[in-house]
């Protein structure tokens, strides 16, 4: 039982055998846990992470003399409420984006857009697959 | 008077309970103020607060002990609150070294236990000590005459049940058979215990096991403190003041997980006072995107317009994939409409935002959701 704890350590602790990819959301817990776990691998294990990967980033269409226009429009439309919402939670995103970033120093940190229609078909699958084939180190 | 009220109003403990990353923390302190503000004493146990809500709440540093929130920036943000709204953040090993220092006889044995390797191990990983260390807590507050109502934020665990099973779990460790063997070892028994020493340090070296030999020593004496406080805890679970308060977001993980934690309630005979859906996307007329192009043109123009119906879609998107979840919670839990809460796109930043989550929590939360679930079905 010995020999094999060490064997499976081995394997986890060699940067050539194991890479660790931290996966969070651009949100203020999961940062926040993200940044935990890289500083507790790299203290407790001496492992460093490959990258971080930041899973459902809302990006928003809109430029900021646009949100302005639509912020002052007099008019209740749900589309334009649809829209400021949007524009609102990608600036969160933003944020703590930023945050990560700034927390990580150099290891790559990659954002993956969310997925409005869900993952029912593998055709979105396939382009997140495809940013990440792109991306990672 | 609204629903939620209504469900709390005979409930001494109110449990948060749902999967990690939906807002338990903000939902509990919005749950507790509303009681505060109905003129409850309320004390709020926290795990883990963000920065903004600490803040928002006056937690400035971690302390284990309830304080009293400052209730001035409240009543400037348009809540009186009629009776007390304490909170804590829960310190878990600080909670069991607690506990421990309570059983044990002397001060002698207590510095041995709390500086035992084992030990150390023991309250940090093996017993799932944050969920125990939680209940603990909340034992030794509703023991208290301080507070009307104490409202828990549970840990975010891997499994929300996790929580429910720790003091059995801890229970478990101490009844058994194992343990039992290596601390009284008589007989048989020491036979085997001996065997059992033996293997063990070859495997692990000898220091640990010194420390381990110690350690049970040193616990065997306030075993059975443990286990009637064991007893007590689990006898305040099922007491029908105790309620549990499921929240969850309208995603499908965490709403399978809500569904999972009512059944597992339900056949535990626990008392469920309601489920509340946090960050759910109302729902509106849905709208072909050619026609919100040509309502919004002359105010846009083209381009603007078909960008904002397009966001639209998307928004659309959401709000439909929360309607079928949300109506896959309506139907599972049967006997209560669960509460939806807005996603409100940013973060908590002030007691303001607190303030109008908790009338929105208070207030039956939003109308929409329920009706999109309901057209849908």
């Amino acid at each position: 039982m010995a020999r094999q704890s060490a064997a499976i350590e081995a394997m986890l602790r060699d940067p050539e055998a194991t890479g660790v990819i931290v996966v969070a959301a651009p949100e203020q817990m999961a940062v926040t846990e993200a940044l935990e776990l890289r500083r507790a691998l790299h203290t407790r294990l001496g492992i460093q992470i490959e990258a971080v990967v930041v899973n459902r980033t809302v990006s928003s269409p809109f430029k900021p003399g646009e949100t302005r226009k639509l912020a002052a429009l007099d008019i209740e439309d749900p589309a334009v409420s649809s829209a400021l919402w949007l524009h609102e939670r990608a600036r969160s995103h933003r944020a703590h984006l930023a945050r990560l970033r700034g927390n990580l120093r150099g290891i790559p940190c990659i954002a993956l857009p969310f997925v409005f229609a869900g993952l029912g078909d593998l055709e979105p699958l396939g382009r997140l697959a495809e940013r990440l084939d792109r991306s990672l180190p | 008077v609204s629903a939620l009220s209504r469900r709390l109003a005979a409930q001494r403990v109110v449990i948060c309970a749902g999967a990690g990353g939906v807002g338990k923390t903000t939902v509990s302190a919005a749950v507790a103020l509303g009681l505060a503000a109905e003129g409850r004493r309320v004390a709020l146990v926290t795990i883990d607060p963000a920065r903004r809500l600490a803040e928002a709440l006056g937690l400035g540093r971690l302390d284990n002990d309830p304080r009293p929130v400052n209730r001035a920036p409240i009543a400037t943000a348009g809540l009186a609150v009629k009776g007390e709204l304490w909170a804590m953040m829960l310190d878990a090993q600080r909670t069991f070294d607690e506990l421990i220092a309570r059983l044990t006889p002397d001060p002698w044995t207590r510095e041995e236990i709390l500086h035992n390797r084992v030990y150390q191990h023991l309250t940090g990983a093996v017993t799932g000590s944050h969920e125990y260390a939680a209940i603990a807590k909340l034992f030794e507050l509703a023991r208290r005459p301080d507070f009307d109502v104490l409202v828990l934020d549970t840990p975010p665990s891997r499994n929300a049940l996790d929580f429910l099973h720790a003091p059995e779990r801890l229970g478990g460790l101490l009844e058994g058979r194992a343990l039992r063997v290596l601390l009284a070892p008589t007989g048989y028994g020491a036979r085997a215990a001996g065997l059992v020493v033996a293997a063990l340090r070859r495997i692990t070296g000898a220091g640990l096991l010194e420390d381990l030999a110690a350690f049970l020593g040193l616990f065997g004496g306030i075993l059975d403190g443990l286990r009637t406080r064991s007893a007590d805890v689990k006898r305040l679970l099922s007491e029908s003041s105790t309620g549990f308060l499921i929240v969850t977001s309208p995603e499908p993980a965490p709403v399978q997980e809500a569904i999972f934690l009512a059944r597992e309630l339900d056949r535990a005979g626990l008392h469920r006072c309601g489920t509340i859906v946090n960050r759910a996307h109302p729902g509106a007329a849905h709208a072909a995107v050619l026609e919100v192009v040509a309502r919004l043109e002359p105010a846009l123009g083209r381009e603007l317009a078909a960008k904002v119906a397009e966001a639209h879609e998307e928004v659309q998107r959401l709000a439909e994939r929360d309607a079928v979840a949300l109506e896959r919670l309506e139907l599972a839990l049967s006997d209560e409409l669960p509460i939806c809460l807005a996603d409100r796109a940013r973060d908590l930043h002030d007691v303001a935002d607190l303030v109008e989550l908790q009338r929105e929590v208070f207030g039956d939360g939003l109308a929409d959701v329920s009706r999109v679930a309901a057209r849908q079905s």
